[in-house]
């Protein structure tokens, strides 16, 4: 017979990261992704061919950083101090750079937005603050120089969550340098999915199918490296791998992510660049199942990184 | 500058909690939450193979500690005399320094900021030994300089059968001893890792 007995203080509950995280993570990455889909097109001089996409990628990134933005603040213990991000200086903390990357992402993304949401004065014009006007002209006049702004931003946003957790060597689950290029194309797929849900018809439909494609695979690939990585590490890492490949997570990253967020989806994509695309619903249905599989990646990895020591 | 560190003799720690308690009441540490904690592993196949271990919880105070720089503010910090503390004032409560210590020896504070061991050093300003060392009835903590070789540390150190630190392997290089273990602190961790793991596929412990 094996006796054991476990003092009630030795194990106490690690879990400090929950579902706030996730889901700002998810959200970052989704405006990541569309600001880098916005920039993509200021930049390849296709602007005007896919402005109706632009408007609605340029708006859903600003909400999305702006809800991320209020997570972030309710997950925070001290909620009238997170100004000290921005009277210190330090480098060394990924979380520092992310509070900068946030403040950038929402000025550019607010400055991109503007021209899209507020129309010329005189007739027809959008109802909006009289001070609105000269900026959205001072933006639209600026638009080259934002879309580059963008196109850093957005993939500093896309990548600094997978740094802040990649550089955690505490955490055998989350220390892989695998990480930030994985967040950064996770994030690229929700964009997609996003976008080919808000606006799944139009001239930039197949583009943005391409992307898709291209991102899963990416996604995809680096997944396997993430895993092998832990699988060819030590013993914690291998624990580690065990709780996503066999253990407690596996159901949701097998079904969820990996099936229904990465293999359904690029089946339905695949299918629309043919000559006989799935009907509409089906391929909503595919990039809806896209955006679970995403969040369901962000929340397996929070939960699952902080499980043990 | 004196460099601090700490250490417990494992001989002669009787595992009574009262450098816990001692150390909750002098830190005014909220209900339910802990800077310092005494775990507890009684491991073993029946009578006559019992092993029982003592594992001591607190800030390590690490050379190296993993919490200083992922911390964005700034409010973690490291003294001049080698201790690792809090600035309470500035700490924005984001856990960055939670969930980058290796060995889960801070928490998150009720009142937003995040908390740890000190080595009580509103104590060690006044001439005084941390509350915990204080407090342990059978001298099992052990206080001080660790650059001082008449330093009780040190000898006690020196005098030691058995000198270990918790998971080396990660690098942080903590200035809190673990003297003369019977039960190592790899084994201690392998015990409790191993039962979670029976409890969580449902076969239950006693």
């Amino acid at each position: 017979m094996r006796i054991e007995r476990i003092g009630a203080t030795l194990n106490p509950d690690l879990h400090l990261w929950g579902w706030e995280v996730a889901l700002e993570q998810f959200l970052a990455a989704l405006a990541g992704g569309l600001l880098v889909l916005v920039a993509w097109a200021h930049l390849s001089g296709r602007r005007r061919e896919l402005l109706p996409a632009i408007r609605a990628a340029t708006s859903l990134a600003l909400a999305a950083v702006m809800a991320g933005l209020l997570l972030l603040w309710l997950d925070l213990g001290g909620k009238w101090r997170p100004f000290w991000l921005y009277l210190t200086v330090r480098p060394t903390s990924i979380m520092w750079w992310g509070s900068w990357i946030i403040l950038g992402v929402v000025v550019s993304s607010s400055l991109t937005a503007v021209p899209s949401l507020v129309k010329a004065e005189g007739e027809g014009a959008t109802p909006a603050p009289r001070w609105l006007y000269p900026l959205a002209r001072w933006a639209e006049l600026r638009m080259g120089a934002l879309a580059w702004m963008n196109l850093v931003l957005g993939i500093a946003l896309g990548l600094y969550p997978g740094v802040l957790l990649g550089t955690l060597v505490a955490r055998p689950a989350w220390n892989s340098a695998v990480f930030g290029p994985l967040f950064l194309a996770s994030g690229m797929v929700t964009a997609t999915a996003a976008l080919l849900l808000l606006v799944p018809g139009g001239p930039w439909a197949p583009l943005l199918v391409r992307f898709h494609i291209s991102s899963q695979g990416g996604r995809l690939a680096l997944l396997g490296l993430y895993l092998i990585g832990l699988a060819t590490g030590g013993a914690a890492q291998q624990t580690a791998a065990a709780l996503l490949v066999r253990g407690p997570w596996a159901l949701p990253f097998w079904v969820v992510v990996v099936g229904a967020g990465i293999l359904v989806p690029v089946a339905v994509a695949v299918r629309q660049l043919t000559a006989r695309p799935c009907a509409g619903g089906l391929a909503a249905t595919a990039w809806v199942l896209t955006l679970a599989g995403d969040l369901t990646l962000r929340v397996v990895l929070v939960y699952a990184g902080q499980q043990g020591l | 500058m004196p460099r601090y560190g700490m250490a417990v003799d494992l001989d002669r720690c009787i595992g009574c909690q009262a450098c816990a308690v001692a150390c909750a009441v002098e830190n005014d540490v909220p209900e339910g939450f802990f800077r310092r904690r005494v775990g507890e592993v009684t491991a073993g196949d029946g009578p006559g193979d019992l092993r029982l271990a003592f594992v001591h919880m607190q800030c390590y105070h690490c050379e190296r500690p993993p919490c200083v720089p992922v911390c964005p503010t700034g409010a973690t910090y490291v003294t001049r005399d080698g201790l690792c503390l809090v600035d309470y004032d500035i700490c924005i409560g984001c856990r960055a320094c939670v969930t980058a210590c290796p060995y889960g020896m801070r928490y998150p504070h009720p009142h937003g900021f995040v908390d740890k061991c000190s080595l009580c050093d509103h104590r060690l300003a006044a001439g005084r030994l941390p509350a915990c060392v204080e407090a342990c009835p059978t001298r099992a903590l052990i206080f001080g300089d660790l650059d001082d070789r008449a330093s009780p540390l040190r000898q006690a150190i020196a005098a030691a059968a058995r000198v270990e630190v918790d998971r080396p392997e990660v690098g942080t290089r903590p200035k809190f001893f673990f003297l003369n273990a019977r039960v190592t602190l790899a084994e201690a961790r392998g015990e409790v890792g191993a039962t979670l793991a029976r409890r969580e596929a449902g076969e239950g412990a006693p």
